[in-house]
Formats: C-alpha cells, structure tokens, sequence
C-alpha cells in the first residue's frame, strides 16, 4: 500500500494535480519525498505541520527569502529546513525558455525542485530550501542577472499586467513603468526600513487583471481623458452580424448612461463616461480607448488584518506616465516621506489615511482636494474647522 | 572572509529579451483581439500581425520537470517564449494558426486543459495552505485541485453570464488577497491559540509574545513558578500572529478549523465599481483530500448564477439587482446571526429601508 | 557632523540595549539615532548608511516580527526547537 493514501487521492481528475507533480520531483529529490509524507500527515490530522522562521537571507538583504521549519525533524528530516526564495520576476511574466531552463538548473542543484509560478504578488517563487545553500543561490542568480524579490517591511516585488506586449486597452505602458520602479527602488525592496510592507501594481486599463486596487497600497490603473475612439464601421459590422444587440449589451448597460443607440448609428456622451470599460469590452473591434492616456492613483488596499479590507481609493485622478516618470516619483517620494514620520508599527498605508484622515493625507502631500477623491461626502457634523474667527 | 563574487541590487532581466519577436515588434500597437474559442486568442494589429495565444490551466504549485515541458512545447512552437497570467494559467504564442491544435494537442497529453478566457471560470488564485505555511486554517492546493475537478466544465467553455473568479485563501492574512472575489474560499481558525506552559517558558521571549497581538489579547502571567502568558479569549480574532512569534501557542485546532464561503466581489471597473466579497457561508468543515462539502456549496452557488443572472451580469451585480434575500431563497443557502456584521461601521450595512421582498 | 562610526557604534548599541527586551523596527531606530545625535548632526541618510554597513558587515541582522526588526545575530529559535 502507498505511505500516501490519502493525497494520492488528488492525483486523478481533469485539473492538474499538484501531487503528481511533487510525486514526479520525488523520484530524485528527497526533499520531495519527504515533503509528500509530511502533506500526508496533515491531510490527516487536518492541520499545518509547520513553523515561521524568522532570519534567514542573504547578506546584506532584508527580503527575499522566507524561513519555513516543520515541526517533525524526526519523522521528515529532508523538510526540517524548508526555505522559500522570492525570485524577482519578469515584468508580466514573459520569460524565454532559456531563462526558465536556467531557474530550472539552478533549482534543482540548489533546493527541492517545486516552484510557484508565481506567488501572488508575483515572484518565480522557489519552494523549499537549506540555508547553507542560500548564499550560492544568489551568487548564482546575480551573476545570470537575476535577483531576489521582496519580504518583510518593505517594497514588494511590483508586478504588472501585460499591457502593450499584448492588450489593446493598455494606457501606458505597464511593463516599462514595473520595470522601471523595482530598479529605481531596488535599495526600498532589499532592505526593509518602512513601517510595513508597500505594494505596487499596475494594470493598463479599468479591468485592472492584477487586481491590483485590491491587492497594492498603490494601484496605477490606466485610463484616458479624451473620447472613446470609435470604428463605425465596426460598429455596424457588430450590429449586423447580430454577434451583438447593441441596445441590449452595451447600450442599456452602460452605467452613465452616456450613450445612445438609434439602429444605425452609436453616439457616446464622452464627457459623462466614467471610463468603466463595458461597451469596449463587449466591442473590442469598434471602440478603443481615447488619445490622450495615462494613469490613475490610487492609494491603500489591504487584506483584512487587522483593522479590516480596504480598497485603493483615488489620489490622482489623471497622470501622463511616460518615462522617467518624474512626477509620479516625486509624489511617491512625499508620500513615503510623510508615512516614515506618520505611520505606526504594523500600519499599512491605507490604514493611515484612515487614521489622519484622507483630507489630511491630500494636503500633506501636496494635492488639492477633488470630488474625484470620495463616494460622497461626510454626513456627520463633526468637522475639525482649521480656520475660524476670532472676535476683534 | 573571502566575499564571494556577487552582485547586488541589479533588479529582474529586462522584459525585452523575454518577448517573442512578434510581440515585441507589435508592441503598443495591438488594434483588437477576437475569442477564436475557449482558451484561444487571437490578438491582430495595426501592422496586420495576428498573434495567436493559447491559455492552458496549470497547478501553481510545478516542478522543474513541468516546467521542461512547457519550455519543450514553447521551444517547438513558439519560437522558445512563453508567458504566466496573473491568475497562474500558462501561456503560449504562437503566429502560426496552423500550431493552435497541436498545441491544445500536446497540452491534453500533458494534462493540462485549455480554457479560461472570457466568460469562463479561469484559474483559481491561491496560497501555500499545508504545503507550506504555518498559520493555515486549511490546504490550499488540495482545495483548488478538488474544486477545479469539479467545475472543470466552466474553464473549458464561454457559457457563464460574466466571468467567473474564484480564489482560496487558507487563513485571514489572505495571501491571495481573497477578498474581491466572486467566490472566496477562505480557511478559518475558530478557538484561541493552546499555551503550552513549559514549552513557552523556555522557547519565547515573553514580551514579544505579548507585543505581537494586534488585539492585545495575550497578558503575562506566571503558572507554577514559570513566567507564560495568557490569551484573553474574548478579544482573541484567531488571527495566528503569536504563533508566528512563538511555537509555543499553536493555533491549528483540527476539530474547529474549517472554510467560510465568500460571494459577490469583483476587481474590474466594468459596469459597476469594485466590491468586496460578503459573507455566504460561515462555517464548512474541513474533509480532506477532496472537500465535498466545499466543493458541492461552490458548485450550487456557480450553477444558481448561471441559471439566473443576466447577460454580463458578475456574480456581485446579480446579487446588486436580486438582493440578499433573493440569493439565500435561490441558492438555499442558511441566513444565520454571523451574517449580520458586528465589526466596526456594521451599521452601515443594516437595512434602514422599506425594501422587502415576499 | 556625527561621523559613520559614530552613527554605527551608537546604533549597534541601541539594538544591543533592546535584545531580549523589544522588537525594533527600522523606523523606530532611525528616529532614536538622530535625537540622539540632533537633525544637524546626523540625518536619515546618514542613519541609513551606518545600518546598511553594519548588516553588510553581518554585526546586525533582520529579522521578522509582524514587520521587519533589526536584531543581533543569532540561531533562529524554531530551528531548534
Ligand atoms: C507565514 C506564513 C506565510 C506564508 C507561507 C506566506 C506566503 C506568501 C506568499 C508565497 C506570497 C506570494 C509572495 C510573492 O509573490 O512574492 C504571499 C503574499 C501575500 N501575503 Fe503572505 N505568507 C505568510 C504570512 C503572511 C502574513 C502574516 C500576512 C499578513 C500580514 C500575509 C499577507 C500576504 C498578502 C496580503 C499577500 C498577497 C499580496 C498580493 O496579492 O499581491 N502573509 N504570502
Ligand atoms: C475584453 C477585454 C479584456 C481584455 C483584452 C483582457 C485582457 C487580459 C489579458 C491579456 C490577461 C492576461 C493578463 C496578465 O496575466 O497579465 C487578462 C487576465 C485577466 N483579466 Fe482581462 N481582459 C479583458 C477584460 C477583462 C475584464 C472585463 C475583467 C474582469 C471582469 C478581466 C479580468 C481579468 C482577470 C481576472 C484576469 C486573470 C485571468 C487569467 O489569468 O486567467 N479582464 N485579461
Ligand atoms: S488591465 Fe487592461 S490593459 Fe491590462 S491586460 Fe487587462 S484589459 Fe489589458
Ligand atoms: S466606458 Fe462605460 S461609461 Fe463609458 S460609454 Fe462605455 S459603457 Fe458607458
Ligand atoms: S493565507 Fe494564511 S495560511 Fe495561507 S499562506 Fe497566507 S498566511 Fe499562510
Ligand atoms: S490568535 Fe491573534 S488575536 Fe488571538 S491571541 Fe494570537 S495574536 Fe492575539
């Protein structure tokens, strides 16, 4: 009988079965090996059977690698140490098969072979290691211009969606700009020195596919200030082919209801567009984003601990993105400054605004308040006036 | 100390050398993209370029071996490049057409199904769960596998109203930023962490204990002669951060952890703005290897959208236009107190209208 | 003007005052050393500096505590225990 009854149990299906491959790996790591009967022996306690660890890393770095032990030495010693390394991907995870085949050889020569691709905030993570072999790793990585991505309290490895590479939406381009932020912050990412962590992402257009006014304390979502660039004769073409009931599907769901649908011909109220990406979604061929793009900021998304989630809000609403990026530099610049001296251990910076109040935050950093920046308004009196007066 | 040779600070490969010739010769000039069928993109341009993706499920968790093959594929027919999405699905380009079939071909040989565009229920995003992280509430990989088995009919096909996006997270911390989802699987502790006295004595530095729950909810105190700690079990949030800092006071409790069940959360600005996912269900137990209850309350959920939201209706917006009530009366699902929130600003989500259905 | 070896010797010293006692985080220490020192003397760069050194040299370590710390080198607990 197998050591493994129950994880086996995972192997048949139609969806790829992680065991198979771990099982696969097994065959010649033994670190894989014992990684399966550890699994095993949580699938049947139904509970974790590891440790945190705290330092382990490369000299000189404070990310980038995590510290994992078991609590079962005895029984699964290949697994007693179980490092994780953060391997700072490619901008949208393009790879060429020769830079994968060479992470593959590093991989196997150096840990136990499995690999997540990728972790959620983006790495080539590689899954268990010692750390008598962590200083090679590196060595090894720098001198094939790889590097490691972040952990801990400071800039997380910045990922983006694949933009002009292959989407017609893009506003900007995303993997310029992830580019060129994980190098110009390269000293913010190696060596923690925030009150916690900050996350970049960046999607080129309101679909947002990396999630990021979800997942990042800054989020740089494309948009444009123009009108909507319209193909007529697409439009017909759609229209007629009946692929697509334009008064149904993209009129009647236009949440502005900016546009209007007379059998022939498509008119858009571009001036009251929020730019949600519906119509052009459903009429990829017709309609296009307009000319003049850019980028929109917006700041403090976190998962629930502790105070619970929140989403990125508006900070600015248009920024031309174009490199060197100058000014969305300069305005990170202020805000990290303003949040070294502000922000509390353990505070995101969502949850700082929050605290000091995002009209506050506005002004700290040097922005003027719009209605861009809110839902709606405050509906409770309690306002803290600045200024009033005094009686001569 | 000889200091080896390394350099630091040298950041990731530039993009460009990753980018198949094509796609950096279209580069920002992509005019429009069609579903030629489900899995299949064909992108075209302003040069008259068509590009050809094909998007196949991968596990998340692959060894280099998987990895080989992917690269043997991408080398036989696309030039050598290859990419990942954002949801952990692979990619492969090619310009050829007449390569899309042996691809899905060689693909379905290696078990890895094409799908996961448009309105389908692309990948699960996810975390490390038992694999390998201490503060799991559940596995995470396991989850997914099971789950996806089961709904693999909704990667496969285009047929949902909207997309479809599910993810896992095995605790709070939510690694995989669970939380605007259409469906969130989410692992849950329930009970505060155990102390173990002797244990604690020796192996933790009592003030860093204290220091590290975010509740204030561990005090010190002494137990025969041994300095240990405490755990103020009503402000406990099962949250797991002591364990982190001390081994000494386990969270996992295999009789009381267990899934909850999100719904309703979406990230893209189409149509309606981004929104969290809301409770569903509070409580599922955990049943390895496969989570039949897990996956059956998924599955109920998926087929009661399908049948009855709207053309481009997520999840979400179908709840938005039907309710709450609705939703508990069509899926059967049991309304309980935890529902009703009682966090900060629960307020705001009672409903101080007359708007009732019967 | 506080010399580099200064703003190192005095921040070893912090971390050293701490160990055992509380976790300290990079920003907590950063503004201990220039009250120390005054904003004339020594400023976040400078600070900066002296810790990058000292964690090159390996005389401080991270560590991870709800948030990256700075610590003096030694065995992990978990690893043992
Ligand atoms: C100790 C066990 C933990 C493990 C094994 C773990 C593992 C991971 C991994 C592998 C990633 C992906 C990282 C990447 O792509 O570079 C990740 C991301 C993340 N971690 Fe953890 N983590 C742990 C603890 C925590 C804690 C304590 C928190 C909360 C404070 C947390 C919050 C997150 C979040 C929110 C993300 C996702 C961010 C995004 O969506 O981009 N994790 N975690
Ligand atoms: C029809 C217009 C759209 C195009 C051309 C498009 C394009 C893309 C592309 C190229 C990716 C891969 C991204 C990457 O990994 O970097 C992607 C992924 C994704 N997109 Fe979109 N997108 C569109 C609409 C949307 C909409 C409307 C939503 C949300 C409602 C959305 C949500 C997502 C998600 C969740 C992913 C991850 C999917 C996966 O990896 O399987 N997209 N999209
Ligand atoms: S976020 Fe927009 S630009 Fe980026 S891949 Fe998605 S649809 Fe394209
Ligand atoms: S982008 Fe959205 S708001 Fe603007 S016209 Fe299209 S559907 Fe209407
Ligand atoms: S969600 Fe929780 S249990 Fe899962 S990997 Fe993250 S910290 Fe660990
Ligand atoms: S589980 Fe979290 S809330 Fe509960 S005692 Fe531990 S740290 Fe505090």
């Amino acid at each position: 009988m197998s050591d493994t009854p129950m994880i086996d149990q995972l192997e048949t299906g139609p969806w790829p079965s992680f065991i198979k491959d771990i099982k696969r790996m097994a065959a010649k790591n033994a670190m894989c090996k014992d990684l399966l009967g550890l699994l095993e022996m949580s699938y049947k306690d139904k509970k974790t059977h590891w440790k945190h660890g705290g330092i382990v890393g490369v000299r000189g770095y404070g990310g980038g690698i995590i510290g994992r032990y078991s609590d079962s030495p005895e029984k699964f010693p290949n697994v007693s140490h179980f490092h994780t390394v953060r391997v700072n991907q490619p901008s949208a995870w393009f790879y060429n098969t020769g830079a994968l085949r060479y992470l593959c050889d590093l991989w196997e020569k150096h840990g136990s072979g499995l690999t997540n691709l990728h972790g959620s905030t983006g790495d080539f993570i590689m899954l268990g290691t010692t750390t008598d072999h962590l200083e090679d790793i590196f060595t090894d990585l720098s001198e094939h211009g790889w590097d490691l991505g972040g952990s801990g309290s400071d800039v997380r490895t910045p990922s983006c969606c694949n933009g002009m590479a292959r989407c017609e939406f893009a506003c900007y381009d995303t993997m310029n700009l992830c580019y060129d932020l994980t190098n110009e912050y390269q000293d913010e990412l190696h060596r923690p020195a925030f009150p916690y962590k900050f996350k970049f992402k960046m999607s080129g257009c309101p679909n947002d596919c990396v999630a990021s006014i979800a997942r990042s304390d800054c989020s740089i979502i494309g948009t444009w200030r123009d009108d909507i660039q319209q193909d007529n004769a697409a439009i017909t073409e759609y229209a007629k082919g009946g692929k697509v009931d334009i008064a149904n599907d993209v009129v009647a769901k236009c949440p502005t209801g900016c546009m209007s649908w007379d059998g022939s011909k498509l008119s858009i109220d571009n001036k009251n567009c929020n730019r949600c990406m519906h119509c052009i979604n459903v009429m990829p061929k017709a309609l296009r984003p307009g000319k003049d793009k850019g980028a929109m900021i917006l700041l403090g998304a976190k998962a629930p601990i502790v105070q619970g989630a929140l989403l990125s809000s508006v900070l600015v609403p248009f920024i031309k993105m174009e490199p060197p990026y100058e000014e969305f530099k300069d305005l990170i610049r202020r805000i990290w400054e303003f949040w070294d001296e502000h922000g509390e251990n353990r505070e995101r910076i969502g949850e700082m605004i929050v605290r000091i109040g995002k009209g506050n935050f506005v002004e700290e950093v040097g922005l003027e308040p719009t209605p861009a920046m809110i839902k709606e308004p405050r509906s409770n009196p309690y306002i803290f006036y600045e200024e009033y007066f005094d009686e001569e | 100390m000889a200091a080896p040779k390394r350099k630091t600070d040298i950041g990731p490969p530039h993009y460009e050398q990753m980018l198949h010739p094509m796609v950096k010769k279209n580069y920002g000039k992509w005019k429009y993209h069609e579903k030629v069928k489900p899995g299949v993109l064909m992108h075209v341009s302003e040069t008259g370029d068509k590009l050809y993706t094909i998007r196949a499920a991968s596990s998340r968790l692959v060894s280099i071996e998987k990895i080989r093959d992917y690269c043997n594929l991408a080398d036989k027919y696309c030039d050598g490049y290859l990419r990942f999405t954002s949801r952990n699905n692979v990619e492969f380009m090619t310009d050829k057409e007449a390569n899309i079939q042996p691809i899905i071909d060689e693909l379905a040989k290696m078990g890895q199904p094409v799908g996961g565009t448009g309105n389908s229920i692309s990948n699960i995003v996810h975390t490390q769960g038992w694999v390998h992280c201490h503060s799991s509430a559940t596995d995470a990989s396991g989850v997914v596998k099971a789950t996806m088995d089961e709904l693999i009919d909704y990667f496969t096909s285009m047929t949902l109203p909207a997309h479809l996006r599910i993810a896992v997270a095995c605790c709070l911390n939510m690694c995989g930023a669970v939380h605007c989802s259409d469906i969130a699987i989410l692992g849950i502790h329930r009970t505060p962490p155990t102390i173990d006295n002797d244990k604690l004595a020796n192996m933790c530095e009592i003030p860093s204990t204290v220091a590290s729950c975010p509740k204030a909810a561990i005090r010190p105190k002494v137990v025969a002669g041994k300095k240990t700690v405490e755990v103020v079990e009503d402000l406990c949030m099962y949250c797991g951060n002591c364990y982190t800092v001390c081994p000494a006071m386990p969270i996992a409790n295999p009789l009381n952890d267990g899934i909850s069940i999100w719904v309703g959360g979406k990230v893209s600005n189409s149509r309606t703005a981004p929104m969290f996912s809301k409770l569903a269900i509070p409580y599922l137990p955990n049943n390895p290897p496969r989570w039949p209850e897990v996956t059956s309350a998924v599955k109920n959920i998926v087929e009661t959208y399908a049948k009855d939201a709207k053309k481009y209706e997520r999840v979400g917006e179908w709840i938005g236009r039907i309710g709450w009530q609705k939703f508990f009366e069509k899926t059967g699902l049991e309304f309980t107190k935890y529902h009703i929130d009682d966090y900060t600003l629960a307020s705001s989500t009672y409903n101080s209208s007359t708007h009732v259905k019967f | 003007m506080a010399s580099l070896e200064e703003i190192k010797d005095y921040l070893f010293h912090k971390v050293e005052s701490y160990a055992g006692k509380k976790q300290v985080k990079v920003p907590h220490l950063t503004q201990e050393v220039i009250e120390h020192f005054g904003e004339a003397a020594c400023s976040k760069k400078d600070v900066k500096e002296a810790l990058k050194e000292l964690i090159d040299e390996e005389k401080l370590v991270y560590g991870y505590f709800g948030g990256t710390t700075i610590e003096l080198p030694h065995v992990e607990g978990s690893a043992n225990a």
